[in-house]
């Protein structure tokens, strides 16, 4: 029964062109109209290794990569030996059999090879091998029924810059090799329902850096780490264009201190960085905290510890951020559940930083910050909030008690507000008591109320935090809590439990600190079984809402073996909560 | 060599292979044996080199493959310690450890790799970027200046300093066995093509193009003027190579030893 809804699998070797290939099937669904998501897998930047690029296109709205596929363009050998027994039907894979042989016998049933020349096609049209991956996405249109005219807007999007002939060349390859397909081979009919809406696809780093751009970031100072620094190419690629320096540091140290520097000379500033290099960031993030300094942070999370799997995902360093730096100081926690929140939070992160005058972390991670998927236009007409700028008039302290804690802020050069920034203690003209003041019984009294002062500042804060999103019926049999880029299966793992008869619920946070636990405590205590599904080893989350709730989720699901939570995982976990097995 | 391990990862026209089988060779030809042979390398392309030698090796984290030889040595100065690593590692994010370990004169082998970027995390610039040349970072061309990194290692006081590209293979040999010989702090540049990462965004359009511009340019000047010898990577620009610097200077277990046992003499 055709589901509206098909998943296909490009793999190959790295360098065989499965990014680009996987990126112009998404683009070209994406222009019919049809929601995308997608998930890579690959082992490394160098060339080498086995990489797959996963593709799902649907007419309803899905959230993660789904856990089946049905067809697969295989590049290479390994592709047809490791995939194919894992087809879904009704399904087929393309491959070239000049140049890889394909074990009939590994066919599950109700999948059909689907043979194409792809090589012989692309020597005869262009003498070289290089349009073998457009000769097999013609293929792809003709299986799929889809407008071959749209596969070449995408090909004229992706080969723009390299010329006419260029473009050419490709559209006649994808024209030949749909052309072989309809000659050779049956469509498969996934009742897909293209339209005339062309929607954006983004991933979740680039819509963080939109984000960034939308709230005027002025300075990103970061240093080279996967999973982060496509957010630094990005930027880098737009940044005369919208007057921002994007700023290649020696090492993390250099990229966090510059924001701090950018940012206190009055404008926004940001890094962005994964765990291993935020680890090198800590000791100046104590410095923002000490100093009252807004900056954003954005942290893709990968697995670790260590240099850990670079290429694979893990939510495991929430507790690194909670605690990072030493001794007590507010700070702001967002995970973002999907590529349209990044870009809000990519917004809202500088807001929450100038009112609140701290560190602002976007915990984002692997799956998350490289899931292409389509997204809602973004609006760029935000609300800037500069929050509490000193103008003037009376003797002026930059750190002066008030009822909020916040106090105002002055920028480098504005006339009669000179101050003191130190990372030492201080009083609150910004006069540091850790030398001769220390221990004095009024310079005791300081130090307190100064602590007090910085810290009452999260008080204000969680008011304007965003409580847990309650998603799906409000009376369910179960309720499954998650953070972050964990939303996306369990929301498609909501849809199969739907079908087969079973009401549940997702109880969803992006604003993780401050938190709020009033909220979240009484939709918890309102569910009749609760369920969370975290990748990590420890619970780092679960713990952090005992802690801050006093309420206890009864069953987990945790993941640390580098891939993300797939839907299937979770329907079976509930099934096993719910009816034991 | 570890052959379970091969073939390498590393992409066609790489040069750490040729710089890999000279440091290989160079262990073979020393009068250590391979057993008492360390190799400490740290994260990028090069950080691989760990992987693929047969003697024991640690693959550090990111930048500080120095800081770990360093206690490795200080606690089994009998041992031969080497690290092979990148410009990125030892040079960008390493650079402090690196001043360091050539002041401290501790008697290290280093390896340096130079393909003027960060090659593994998709061909950002580095502190050895040429100006104006182009990477994913420097999309306009690099506003910064490059290291000249013998001129760095001498100055912080290395007692052996060389240079040779991954095309030298017999004189990069020597060099390297020279390095095991020497007491003290051996530093040698391997300049090695990148195609895809640095080559093919500057003028050098595959790996032979680099290659070529490495022969052509190449002068041996065992004694030239280190103030002259940064590189531009530009077509007309000639790349000094050479054993530049190769003295006798107290290595720092030497030092320590003289200095602790004046010390402890005039207590007696």
């Amino acid at each position: 029964m055709p589901t509206g809804d098909v998943v296909v699998v490009i793999g190959g070797a790295a360098g065989d062109g499965v990014a680009s290939t996987g990126q112009i099937y998404a683009t070209t669904c994406a222009r019919n109209g049809l929601n995308v998501t997608t998930y890579q897998s690959y082992q490394s930047v160098i060339r080498g290794g086995h990489i797959w690029f996963r593709i799902r296109a649907s007419n309803e709205k899905r959230y993660s990569q789904g856990d089946d596929f049905n067809l697969l363009i295989a590049l290479d050998q390994s592709t047809l030996d490791i995939h194919v027994p894992q087809i879904a039907p009704p399904g087929g894979v393309i491959f070239d059999p000049s140049r890889h042989d394909l074990k009939e016998e590994a066919l599950p049933p109700g999948v059909s090879p689907l043979p194409v020349p792809s090589q012989e096609i692309s020597m005869d049209v262009s003498g070289k091998p290089i349009m073998q991956n457009t000769v097999a996405l013609g293929a792809l249109m003709y299986i799929l029924r889809l407008d071959l005219k749209v596969l070449w807007s995408a090909l004229e999007k992706m080969f723009g810059r390299k010329g006419e002939k260029v473009i050419d060349l490709n559209k006649t390859a994808s024209e030949r090799g749909y052309e072989h397909a309809q000659e050779k081979h049956e469509t498969f009919d996934f009742g897909l329902k293209p339209t005339r809406e062309s929607k954006p696809i983004m991933s979740g780093n680039d819509s963080i850096g939109l984000g960034a751009f939308a709230a005027g970031v002025k300075l990103l100072a970061q240093y080279p780490m996967t999973p982060a620094s496509s957010i630094m190419h990005w930027m880098a690629a737009h940044s005369s264009k919208y007057g921002v320096v994007v700023k290649q540091t020696e090492d993390e140290l250099a990229a966090m201190n510059m924001v701090i520097g950018a940012s206190f000379a009055g404008v926004r500033a940001m890094t962005a960085t994964s765990g291993g290099g935020y680890s090198l960031m800590v000791e100046a993030t104590g410095l923002a905290g000490m100093t009252e300094t807004p900056a954003v942070i954005v942290e893709v999370q990968r697995a670790g510890p260590s240099t850990g799997l670079p290429t694979k995902t893990e939510q495991g360093d929430l507790n690194m951020i909670f605690g990072a730096s030493q001794g007590d100081f507010p700070r702001i926690i967002l995970a973002p559940r999907n590529p349209e929140e990044c870009f809000e939070v990519g917004w809202r992160a500088f807001n929450l930083a100038d009112v609140y005058q701290c560190p602002v972390f976007i915990l984002s991670d692997l799956y998350l910050g490289e899931m292409w998927r389509t997204v809602q236009p973004p609006d760029f007409e935000v609300p800037i909030i500069r929050g509490f700028m000193a103008n003037g008039g009376e003797e002026y302290s930059r750190y002066k008690m008030t009822d909020t804690g916040i106090s105002p802020r002055a920028i480098p050069g504005q006339p009669g507000l000179m101050f003191i920034a130190g990372s030492d203690e201080h009083g609150e003209s910004g006069e540091l008591i850790s030398d001769i003041l220390a221990g004095i019984p009024e310079y005791v009294n300081v130090r307190a109320q100064m602590m007090e002062k910085r810290m009452s500042k999260l008080e204000t804060a969680v008011k304007e935090m965003r409580p847990p999103e309650l998603y799906g019926p409000e009376k369910a049999e179960i309720t499954i809590v998650s953070w972050g880029s964990t939303q996306a299966a369990v929301r498609d793992a909501l849809d199969i439990l739907k079908e087969e008869e079973i009401t549940a619920n997702s109880l969803e946070f992006c604003d993780l600190w401050p938190l709020r636990a009033k909220e979240a405590r009484k939709l918890l205590e309102g569910a009749s079984e609760t369920l969370i599904a975290e990748v990590n080893y420890t619970g780092q989350f679960d713990r952090l809402l005992r802690v801050e709730t006093g309420f206890q989720v009864k069953h987990r699901l945790r993941k640390y073996d580098g891939e993300p939570i797939y839907p299937m995982e979770v329907v079976r976990k509930v099934r096993e909560v719910l009816h034991g097995s | 060599m570890r052959a379970h391990r091969l073939p390498h990862i590393w992409c066609p026209g790489c040069g750490l292979g040729n710089a890999l089988r000279c440091y290989v060779e160079a262990m073979e030809a020393s009068d250590t044996p391979l057993d008492k042979h360390v190799c400490v390398s740290g994260i990028g392309c090069s950080g691989r080199a760990a992987g693929y030698v047969n003697v024991d090796s640690y693959h550090t984290t990111h930048g500080r493959p120095i800081p770990f030889a360093t206690g490795l040595k200080l606690v089994r100065p009998e041992l031969e310690v080497t690290v092979f690593s990148g410009d990125g590692d030892l040079v960008t994010i390493g650079g402090n450890h690196l001043i360091h370990a050539a002041r401290r004169n501790l008697d290290l082998n280093v390896l340096c790799a130079n393909n003027f970027n960060y090659g593994m995390t998709g061909g950002q610039f580095g502190a050895t970027t040429p100006y104006a040349a182009r990477t994913t970072t420097t999309p306009y061309g690099n506003f910064e200046q490059a290291f000249n990194l013998p001129l760095l290692v001498a100055a912080s006081g290395a007692t052996f300093v060389s240079r040779w590209t991954s095309l030298h293979v017999r004189q990069l040999t020597k060099a390297i066995e020279r390095a095991f010989e020497v007491d003290g702090f051996a530093f040698v540049e391997i300049l090695s093509p990148c195609p895809v990462g640095f080559g093919r965004k500057n003028e050098f359009a595959d790996a032979l193009a680099e290659m070529t511009h490495f022969r052509e340019k190449a002068i041996v000047r065992h004694d030239a003027d280190l103030r002259e010898v940064g590189i531009t990577m530009r077509r007309e620009d000639p790349i000094i190579l050479g054993n530049f610097v190769d003295e006798e200077r107290p290595s720092y277990f030497v030092g320590k030893d003289d200095l602790l046992k004046s010390v402890l003499e005039g207590r007696e």
